[in-house]
Order: structure tokens, then C-alpha cells, then sequence
């Protein structure tokens, strides 16, 4: 299984005088690492400050003892992100182009991109997508095409910003079982909470704070009882 | 995405694409600056024969295209009826056509694949260490990826609409449509980021 | 900058898919198409630099034979045909709208829209296509200007169209102002991370 330590030191994050996320400090080298919270609780700001795509206000994040925002070629190795649309990060018209481009901006020349692009589609059996136009795949199939871009580059996390929300109970069902058997550290932002229940760890973030951490059967039964007591939106 | 080819094999599908285009730009230019009657008839005809010679199927077809400019054949014919100058107007359709049939002659037997190589080709001396040319390329990755998203979306609005109106409205989800284009392009660029970007590493 | 790719991009598949839009026909039986109205768009709302590559691309993969032409039109042959002034001014018609639009910044966005898009989509526009359309089928200007003129009023009503919906975009979007000041890609990014626009419409 593929190593990873990620670290945030007292990380605060504001944008537009709003605090995204304030003081958060975590310390994680487990392999199934869930994250729950509300819409606006600051998941996805985290998500984004573990990918480096963002840089925070204040201390430090470093995945693997790199800076990821500074660092983008590392990044590019270290982590690969998974958004909730596929239409928003799909790029290319067809199936072996969007996989192929990830590896030729990690420094893959087109042949080789395109070849290793073909084995991973091998590997899981859609080597008949290769030609196909995204227009022609379902919804279901276009997140999967996503799971394979990332999955190409081989990085050894995997952050996942509820890719799997909308989708029908076997599409969901096959591309949860697909992601346990993977072999890189999973990062998994979502508000399914029954997918986590054979995770490592839970993370519960509450107004950009960590309001819990622990085993997924001691977080999420607090986190359902919390969110049962709410009485307005 | 389906280019404008077609079904019918022909010699020209073989013939480079740089080729084409040159011989394209050489006949329109030509036809424009001929002046005797003799040698428009030859001129007009090149193109015909061109395609003629490649069987019935692919003649019928690219005759079919010259449809698109009966409005302007319409104008022409009547307008030079009135000055009784049919025969000028005859060579002016005769010349627009020629050039219509040849343009799509090009069109329809070179790939997008081989426009795209030529054009790369054609960046070539100007694109030092190939920046542009990948910008380009990912530019025309990205609206071929695009388009069939955004005409599904304007037919979703146009149903969501038809659902609570009576009226036609067609038009009024072209705000919701550009609006969002506008956001997509805010995920698509941070979906891009997070791959690296479009600036060659 | 990632963005400006992104958004010319998309832009010039926005105006392919108005092309797709069933035309309108209005009282006096001339038939008006949405695709114009979208090259407006890229102007008032993209700029004039940014506004003109995208309608230039949408050209140039129309050239490439894409059917991407309001009645599935497209290819070299588009160039061929008497309408080609017209297509030649899309990009010309993109970049005056944007660039008016910048330079009217002060005035309330409606009003400035719909100037920009009138010397953009109309006078900018028609001057080459009326001079292609001249060319192509050998007649004096004022009569090819004559042969155009029945289509003015279906633009006139998309000048105001532009003018409405650019002024709605902008209301909607408030942080998106004009091309000149684009936000970098993180930023905003976040903003609508924390702040997502409305329900996906194409789901």
C-alpha cells in the first residue's frame, strides 16, 4: 500500500472576510481517512488545501513533507483530486484523450502517454472506451472516466470531494468497491455516511473546526445525533 | 462530434491536407480574376469533373450541399431577370458555386485530425518551444468537449421552461445557458489546475 | 492564464450551441438565428480580447468542418459562400462589443451593453458582411446593404436581448467583472467552493 503523511499545522483559511477554516491541525498516515461535515462546514476548502490548489492564510499544509500549492510538478505526483461533476472536470472529447492528458503534464511524450493511457483502461477492462466521445457515456460511466484520469497519473493519495453523490445504488456500489481495492491512501469528503463505516478514521469539521476524530463508529453515530437535532437550515 | 465528411470513398481522402487547401485557395483566387467567358466555363467545370470522376454517390451528395445557397441563387436570378442581364448573373452563380463545391470538396475528404496536424504544421516556425500550439490544441479539446454538453443543457431549460409556460420562450435560456458557461469555466480551469494547467511543464 | 483559456473555450461552444437554437421567424418572414446574439455576448461579458478569440475559434473550427453554422452549416465552403463578410465580422463584431463595453465601464450596465452591442453586433458586423456579400455577388453596396436590411430589426431585438441578459449575468455574478479583471483560477475557485451557484441544470 502506498505511503502517505499529511499534516496541517494550526491552518487557517479566509477568503472575502469569511473564515473558511481556522486552526485546524491534523496529523494523518491512516490509508482510509474519511471526512464528514455540513455544506459550508469547510470539507471542501479542505480538500482543496490538500491538493494545493490553495494556499492557507496561515500555517502550514504539507502532504508527504511538500508544499503542494508551491510545489505543482510534486503535487501533480503526490495527489490526485476527485470533484462531485464529471462535466466539470472532464476536458477532452474522448475517453483515451482526457486519460492521456494528465500523464503528458506530469513530462509522459504523447506515445507514451497515450500507451500507458490505453493499459490503465485495459486494467479495468474498458478497453473499448479508448475512441468513445464523453457525450456517449452516462453519468456513472463519465465518473468513472474521471477515477481513471487520476488513477493514470498514480498518485499515492486520493482526495475524493463527494464524487459519488447523484449516482444510482449499483453505479455507487461499483465505483465504492472499486476505490476500497485501490492501493493508494483515500481521503473520502462525503455525506454518505454508511460508505465510511470500514474506514480508519473519521474526520467531523464544523464551521472550518475539528469538531471530531476518531473511529467511524464512535464519530458518525455523534455526528447522526447532531445533525438530527438541528432544527432550522 | 461529427465533422462535415462523408460516407463515399474517394482518390482525394488520400491526398494530403496542405495539398488541398493550396489547390483551394489557388482555384477561388483564379476564378475571381477570370474574365472570358471560355475559360469560366472550363474553371466551373473543374471542380465537378473533380468529383464526378469519383462516382454517382459522391456527386449526388456534394450536389445536394450547393442547396445551402439557393437564397443568394434566388436573388441573383431575379435581381439580373429585372436588369435583363441573365447571362452576367449566370456567371456569378456559376462562379459562386464552383467555389462552393470545391471548398466542400476540401472539406469533406480531409479528417479533423488532418486540419489539426496541418494546422500544428503550420504553427510550426512561428511556436518556439510549442506553447501555443498545446494552448490551441487544448482550446479545440476543450469547445469539441463542451458543445454537446451546452446543447443538452439549453434542451433541458427548453423542457424546464415548457413545463411552467404556455409560451414559446426559446430564447429566454440563453441567460441561464451563458450563466452557466460562466461557472463552468470556474470549475473547468480548477479541474485544469489541478492537473497541472495549461502552460507546458 | 488557465482561465482565459477556459472561458474562451467555453464561449465558443456557447455560440455553437446557439446555432442550435430553432430560429425565430419574425412578422416579415425573415427567419433570425441566435448565433449573433451569442458573439454579442462574448463581448459584454468576456471583453474584447478574450470576446474575439472566442468567437474566432468558434470560426475556425467552423472552417474545420464542424456543422457548427445555425443550420448545420460548416466547413471551407461557408467561406465560399456570399455570407462569408458576415462570419469574417463575428470575431471583428466580438471585439468592438468588448471593447465599447470597456470603455462605457462607468455608465449602468444595461444601457452600456446595449451600445456596445449595437456598434459590436450591428454596425461592426454588417460593414464586412455587407462588403463580403458585395463582393461575392458582384452588386453595388447600398443594393447588398438593401438585401440585408430586412434582417435589421430581428438584430435590433438581439441588441436589447444582449442588453437584458448581460445585465442579468452581471447581477448574478457580481465578482465577474469584465475580462480585464479576471480572477485568478484559485480564488475564485474558492469563492464558488464556498458560495456554489445554483443546482446543476444539466443534471
Amino acid at each position: 500500500m502506498a505511503d502517505c503523511t499529511i499534516q496541517f499545522e494550526n491552518v487557517s483559511l479566509s477568503l472575502n472576510a469569511r473564515k473558511l477554516l481556522n486552526g485546524v491541525s491534523l496529523d494523518i498516515q491512516e490509508q482510509r481517512v474519511g471526512v464528514i461535515g455540513r455544506n459550508g462546514s469547510g470539507k471542501t476548502s479542505f480538500a482543496r488545501l490538500l491538493s494545493g490548489l490553495l494556499a492557507p492564510s496561515s500555517g502550514r499544509v504539507r502532504v508527504n513533507g511538500n508544499d503542494l500549492f508551491k510545489h505543482r510538478a510534486a503535487a501533480l505526483k503526490t495527489v490526485g483530486i476527485l470533484f462531485q461533476n464529471p462535466d466539470h472536470q472532464i476536458i477532452f472529447p474522448t475517453v483515451l484523450e482526457e486519460l492521456s492528458f494528465g500523464l503528458t503534464q506530469q513530462g509522459q511524450r504523447k506515445a507514451e502517454a497515450m500507451q500507458n493511457a490505453t493499459k490503465i483502461l485495459q486494467q479495468f477492462d474498458r478497453l473499448d472506451w479508448a475512441e468513445r466521445t464523453i457525450a456517449t457515456l452516462s453519468q456513472g460511466q463519465r465518473h468513472l472516466v474521471c477515477l481513471l484520469s487520476v488513477l493514470a497519473m498514480a498518485p499515492p493519495l486520493l482526495v475524493l470531494d463527494e464524487p459519488f453523490a447523484g449516482l444510482d445504488l449499483p453505479t455507487k456500489t461499483y465505483l465504492q468497491n472499486l476505490l476500497y481495492g485501490l492501493d493508494q491512501s483515500v481521503l473520502h469528503i462525503t455525506h454518505d455516511l454508511q460508505a465510511l463505516a470500514e474506514y480508519e478514521r473519521v474526520i467531523w469539521l464544523e464551521k472550518g473546526q475539528v469538531v471530531g476524530d476518531g473511529l467511524p463508529k464512535h464519530i458518525i453515530p455523534n455526528f447522526e445525533n447532531a445533525m438530527a437535532q438541528i432544527e432550522q437550515i | 462530434m461529427l465533422a462535415l465528411t462523408t460516407p463515399y470513398q474517394t482518390i482525394f481522402h488520400r491526398w494530403p491536407a496542405s495539398l488541398k487547401v493550396v489547390m483551394l485557395l489557388t482555384f477561388t483566387t483564379g476564378l475571381m480574376l477570370i474574365q472570358t467567358q471560355m475559360l469560366l466555363l472550363c474553371a466551373v467545370g473543374l471542380p465537378f469533373c473533380l468529383i464526378a470522376s469519383q462516382g454517382r454517390g459522391y456527386l449526388w451528395f456534394s450536389l445536394k450541399l450547393l442547396r445551402a445557397l439557393w437564397p443568394f441563387v434566388a436573388i441573383i436570378l431575379i435581381w439580373h431577370f429585372y436588369t435583363a442581364d441573365l447571362q452576367s448573373g449566370l456567371s456569378i452563380i456559376l462562379k459562386l458555386a464552383a467555389a462552393f463545391t470545391f471548398a466542400n470538396l476540401v472539406t469533406t475528404t480531409t479528417s479533423l485530425a488532418d486540419f489539426s496536424a496541418l494546422i500544428e504544421k503550420a504553427m510550426a516556425p512561428f511556436d518556439g518551444n510549442g506553447a501555443q500550439g498545446k494552448k490551441l490544441g487544448l482550446m479545440i479539446a476543450l469547445t469539441l468537449r463542451f458543445i454537446p454538453v451546452f446543447v443538452e443543457r439549453a434542451s433541458l431549460l427548453r423542457l424546464a421552461h415548457r413545463a411552467r409556460s404556455t409560451k414559446h420562450g426559446t430564447w429566454r435560456i440563453i441567460f441561464p445557458l451563458a450563466l452557466s458557461a460562466l461557472d463552468d469555466a470556474e470549475h473547468v480551469s480548477e479541474a485544469l489546475n489541478a492537473r497541472g494547467g495549461a502552460a507546458p511543464r | 492564464m488557465d482561465k482565459n483559456v477556459v472561458l474562451v473555450s467555453l464561449f465558443a461552444a456557447v455560440i455553437a450551441a446557439l446555432g442550435l437554437i430553432p430560429k425565430i421567424t419574425l412578422i416579415s418572414g425573415v427567419p433570425i438565428t441566435a448565433q449573433s446574439l451569442g458573439v454579442m455576448l462574448c463581448g459584454t461579458i468576456l471583453g474584447a480580447r478574450a470576446g474575439a478569440q472566442a468567437a474566432l475559434l468558434f470560426l475556425g473550427l467552423t472552417a474545420l468542418g464542424l456543422p457548427l453554422l445555425a443550420g448545420g452549416r460548416g466547413g471551407l465552403a461557408v467561406f465560399a459562400s456570399p455570407s462569408v463578410g458576415f462570419l469574417i465580422g463575428f470575431p471583428i463584431a466580438a471585439f468592438v462589443t468588448g471593447w465599447s463595453m470597456q470603455h462605457l465601464a462607468r455608465f449602468s450596465i444595461g444601457p452600456a451593453s446595449a451600445l456596445a452591442a449595437l456598434l459590436g453586433g450591428i454596425i461592426a458586423l454588417y460593414i464586412p458582411g455587407v462588403i463580403g456579400l458585395s463582393i461575392m455577388i458582384d452588386k453595388p453596396l447600398l443594393a447588398s446593404l438593401a438585401l440585408v436590411a430586412p434582417f435589421l430589426p430581428g438584430d435590433v431585438i438581439k441588441v436589447i436581448l444582449c442588453a437584458v441578459i448581460t445585465r442579468a449575468i452581471y447581477t448574478a455574478r457580481p465578482q465577474m467583472v469584465l475580462a480585464k479583471s479576471l480572477q485568478s483560477a484559485p480564488d475564485a475557485a474558492a469563492q464558488t467552493a464556498e458560495n456554489p451557484p445554483q443546482k446543476d441544470i444539466a443534471r
